[in-house]
């Protein structure tokens, strides 16, 4: 099974799994790192070394919560391990989507690319729905 | 004067604080990062260059080229991204009266003292800052909107002058 790390700002990805795992159940394979002001990059960078070796051989999927922010720019010097995918602007749509369906799927790729159609179609102004 | 012509000092470089405070907030067109380690790496570059917003000009250059470059061109706006203390006065000589010094962010390592929420400095580099802010204006914050710290009698204090 696809492994996943949760890499954000601050607890936001503590408390994306803790929402996310009250709503599809308690989750196996699943880390979360954040960065916090003042925390050296470079240890957070040993911890993800230490995870991509863990799971080289299921993969992973590294979801961070801001493309261009530096939870998001670390991950992605982790592009050049071909088992690893990162997918940027977290949601909770995204997130149980990644979680639950990352059994079906052998890439980790496939997986992000069917998670960002999700999260995607997930954006509605309700206001549309109701046709104002 | 000044204000749009800014040299920064930030670990991180290019991230949230930049692309949403400083270069929003002083419109700025020109960034460069002016670091060894990035310019010599095709990732980081392929990163940095992936996340800069649209319309926004980006030059990455080593700090031997970047002071080489830099002098001979003027640039009217522009911010200037360096990765430490030590790199930003390995190229003092392209500091002038209308650049602005931020420090912005400098993660906690041992030695270090707080001077903000996103800065730590050890005793070497405050000396370094309060040399320069005997001639330039700097400024310790993360973002342009909140007020700054003021460094001045960092050294004094740290040698017990005060």
């Amino acid at each position: 099974m696809i492994a996943v790390v949760i890499l954000t700002h601050g607890s936001l990805g503590l408390e994306f799994l803790k929402t996310a795992e009250m709503i599809i159940g308690k989750q196996d394979s699943v880390e979360v790192l954040s960065i916090h002001s003042g925390i050296t990059l470079s240890n957070l960078a040993e911890r993800l070394d230490l995870l991509v070796e863990k799971y080289k051989q299921t993969g992973m999927v590294i979801i961070t919560d801001m493309f261009g922010g530096s939870p998001s720019n670390i991950a992605m010097a982790y592009l050049v391990n071909k088992n690893v995918e990162v997918i940027t602007g977290a949601s909770l749509p995204m997130i149980i989507k990644i979680l639950s369906d990352r059994k079906t799927f052998n890439d980790p790729t496939d997986l992000c690319k069917a998670a960002a159609e999700t999260a995607k179609n997930s954006i509605i102004i309700a206001g549309d729905i109701m046709g104002r | 004067m000044g204000k749009n012509r800014i040299f920064r000092i930030d670990d991180r470089l290019i991230h949230g604080q930049v692309i949403e405070g400083w270069i929003k907030y002083y419109k700025i067109g020109t960034v460069f990062i002016a670091n060894d380690r990035v310019a010599s790496d095709p990732i980081q570059n392929m990163i940095y260059k992936s996340i800069i917003p649209k319309g926004v000009d980006l030059y990455i250059y080593n700090l031997s080229e970047f002071s080489k470059s830099f002098s001979k061109r003027k640039w009217p706006e522009f911010l200037v991204l360096f990765e430490s203390v030590a790199d930003l006065i390995s190229v003092s000589d392209s500091i002038d009266y209308d650049i602005d010094l931020n420090v912005g962010c400098v993660a906690n390592r041992p030695h270090k003292y707080q001077i903000s929420d996103t800065v730590f400095l050890d005793l070497s580099e405050i000396q370094s800052l309060c040399k320069l802010r005997e001639k330039y204006a700097i400024t310790v914050k993360k973002l342009p909107w909140e007020t700054s710290i003021e460094i001045m009698n960092f050294n004094k204090l740290l040698n017990g002058d005060i």
